[in-house]
């Protein structure tokens, strides 16, 4: 396959510069806005007042990733960019609303499933999911799992968004590790949404690594998840468009567990009528009580990020029936380390 | 300030910035799909009131570059006075797109019609036998079904010779200037065949395996006798290529080589593997991500070259896995190339 590595570099490098410049244009506007956050919540664990806005970028410099590829290079276009592009739109400004008004999970829930059904019959309607043991043919089932699938990785990008760095730096890692499996099977597509992400979240670390000068807030947070589930739709296999789910799933197994925890969490919670209330009870708030510090907290949740894309790696390469095998074990590591934080938690509670 | 005030100022900024995304994206869309070179149908169909041999030359350089599986810029070149094969092309594709009830007696025409055209010369036992093995893979894919074995031998060969695009030859490879001292058929059915679908007839046999991948037999050129063979799954591994890559280097000078690709060959197609095939006369006529490439995903590909020959001078077919006009797909179709070697070069 002759990846465009040219293009990569470009739209890395274009994104990176873009989210560099307009950061700190968004971080005056916040403060001029009084878009801020403020430490007032029991689960905020900064402890002064932080600007919001910082995912504005993100979007702006997605719109001119696709303006510039369909300019330059129209080979790699996406025929459906326009409506990403448009439902992406969308997204950002439910976030913005949220950052400022705080619209509540379930208004938001219900909107990202609807705008996600709206894409997959707008732009994608495949009706093949790959799994590990082969492409499933179900266009019913899609059409369930793809707003699904989308609104959950958009909610568990969300979720991450809790200390400085940890949601960027875990989509940083995310679309690395995307993007060398993308780049060994010759996903050119997927290279492309990778090398973009790698640009804004690697330059939004400058100014969001703890101690952070700004928020990416839900406006960001949210766009960022919705274009990492946008990008296991994109790709085609064998000529098919295909939902391949196992692979990201390994990638970001960090954000989905957290954000699986805190979905039992809540329905533990709904008898009380709070299951859209939100808790600090989520990875990095229960890492951060056994007395890590920020940094560690973060530091440790990219190690485990890194770890679990390196096997994605070795999932993308092994024959499927080895891969299934994977998973389960993966599974398992999950399961075990969870078990191990009870544990040192029941531990610490005793002390 | 209130917080719908801020909320609405940061929307304007967002939504302005949306508007003039689409301001500058929609014309530029446009343009690109405009001359996007598998767009050319569209593009001739505009030119032929005003500038009619632009319009010719668009037909022409388009259904060079995309071999479409569909009769409308045939017929139309066809109505411009093109001579050649395109009126037989336009005929098949029309076959081959005609109700169930009517198609085979369509396509049954299409052969008899090319066949009178062409005037092939009768071939050999053995290359009869090649014949009716491609044409039982061909009546598969085309959806024949048992109806094929009352074509006629005129209408058999007719239709070989149109998908194969005018590839079965007498006696020399192409425009290499070697002639081929035994018969050969080499036949593909890309995608649309899976791994049933390429077959590599010479010396009585067939030498494809029923395996996914590109096939190729070198070929002593004195006696023809296959002195290499191998399959190489080029879709699934980037080492296949290297692996082919030393095959290809490893076969003599002036030897014969024969490809076929068995339900996908792309993917791990690699400049230095291109570059060795071009070494047997093989050329990139395919236009793949408005790239010139031997074949894309699932493309049929059937090609006889000699080793050191001018890049373009080997017999090579090729067809597309679809292609797309006013919305609709169309699948492309098996291709074959054969040589029927003449009696003085037989060994």
């Amino acid at each position: 396959m002759n990846h465009p590595v040219a293009l990569y570099a470009a739209i890395f490098g274009s994104s990176f510069l873009g989210t560099a410049l307009l950061v700190p244009v968004f971080r005056a506007l916040a403060r001029k806005l009084d878009i801020v956050d403020r430490p007032s919540e029991a689960r905020k664990v900064h402890g002064r007042v932080i600007p919001y806005l910082g995912g504005v970028p993100f979007y702006f410099c997605f719109l001119g990733a696709g303006l510039f590829i369909e300019a330059f290079y129209p080979q790699f276009s996406l025929p459906h960019f326009f409506p990403i592009a448009m439902m992406g739109g969308v997204i950002v400004l439910m976030g913005l609303y949220d950052d400022i008004v705080d619209m509540g999970s379930l208004k938001k829930l219900i909107i990202e499933l609807f705008l996600m059904a709206i894409l997959y019959f707008w732009a994608f309607r495949t009706g093949d999911i790959a799994t590990p043991f082969g492409i499933l043919r179900a266009e019913w089932l899609a059409a369930i799992i793809t707003p699904l699938w989308i609104a959950g990785i958009i909610n568990a990008v969300n979720f991450s968004d809790g200390l400085d760095g940890l949601a960027a730096g875990l989509v940083f890692i995310c679309a690395a590790s995307i993007f060398a499996i993308g780049f060994k099977n010759g996903q050119i597509v997927s290279c492309l949404f990778m090398a973009y992400l790698m640009g804004c979240t690697g330059a939004f670390l400058l100014f969001n690594f703890n101690p952070a000068s700004i928020f990416m807030g839900d406006a960001g947070a949210l766009f960022l998840g919705y274009v990492l589930g946008i990008s296991t739709l994109v790709e085609q296999q064998k000529g098919i468009t295909t939902i391949a789910l196992a692979v990201p799933m390994v990638v970001m197994a960090v954000p989905i567990l957290d954000t699986i925890l805190s979905f039992y969490r809540r329905l533990m919670r709904a008898r009380a009528g709070k299951f859209f209330t939100p808790d600090r009870n989520h990875l990095h708030h229960r890492l951060l009580d056994l007395g890590l510090t920020q940094r560690q907290v973060v530091l440790s949740l990219y190690y485990i990020s890194i770890c679990l894309g390196l096997m994605a790696f070795i999932l993308s390469v092994v024959p499927p029936n080895y891969s299934a095998l994977i998973l389960v074990l993966a599974a398992m590591a999950i399961v075990f380390g969870v078990v191990v934080l009870r544990y040192i938690e029941g531990l610490a509670q005793r002390d | 300030m209130t917080p719908f005030r801020r909320v609405a100022i940061l929307w304007i900024i967002v939504l302005a910035v949306f508007a003039a995304f689409a301001a500058v994206w929609q014309p530029v869309h446009h343009y690109q799909v405009l001359h996007d070179p598998a767009n050319f149908i569209a593009l001739a169909e505009s030119l032929e009131a005003t500038d009619p041999a632009r319009a010719r030359a668009a037909l022409q350089t388009g259904i060079t570059r995309f071999r479409p599986p569909v009769a409308r810029p045939y017929a139309r070149l066809a109505a411009q006075g093109e001579r050649g094969p395109v009126a037989h092309l336009a005929e098949f594709y029309t076959a081959l797109q005609a109700p169930p009830s009517s198609r085979i007696e369509a396509i049954a025409n299409a052969g008899r019609n090319a066949f009178d055209a062409v005037v092939l010369p009768a071939p050999s036992k053995d290359a009869q036998q090649y014949m009716n093995t491609c044409f039982a893979t061909l009546g598969r894919n085309l959806r024949f079904g048992d109806a094929a074995d009352d074509f006629t031998f005129r209408q058999k060969a007719g239709l070989l010779w149109l998908t194969g695009g005018g590839g079965i030859a007498m006696g020399e490879i192409g425009t290499t200037g070697v002639q081929c001292p035994v018969d050969i058929f080499v036949f593909s059915a890309g995608g649309t065949g899976g791994t049933q679908g390429a077959h590599l007839l010479l010396r009585g046999r067939d030498y494809a395996k029923h395996r996914r991948g590109l096939h190729a037999a070198i070929i002593d050129p004195l006696i023809g006798q296959v002195v290499q063979l191998g399959t190489f799954d080029l879709w699934d591994d980037l080492e296949e290529a290297m692996r082919m890559l030393e095959f290809l280097d490893g076969a003599p000078a002036g030897s014969i080589g024969a490809f076929t690709v068995s339900d996908d060959a792309s993917l791990n197609m690699t400049p230095a593997l291109e570059t060795a095939l071009a070494g047997f006369g093989l050329e990139r006529q395919a236009w793949v991500d408005r790239t010139p490439r031997f074949f894309g995903l699932r493309y049929s590909f059937a090609a006889i070259g000699v080793k050191g020959a001018a890049e373009g001078t080997a017999l090579q077919a090729w067809s597309p896995a679809e292609f797309e006009l006013d919305g609709r797909r169309y699948p492309g179709h098996p291709v074959v190339v054969g040589i029927l070697a003449r009696e003085d070069s037989t060994p």
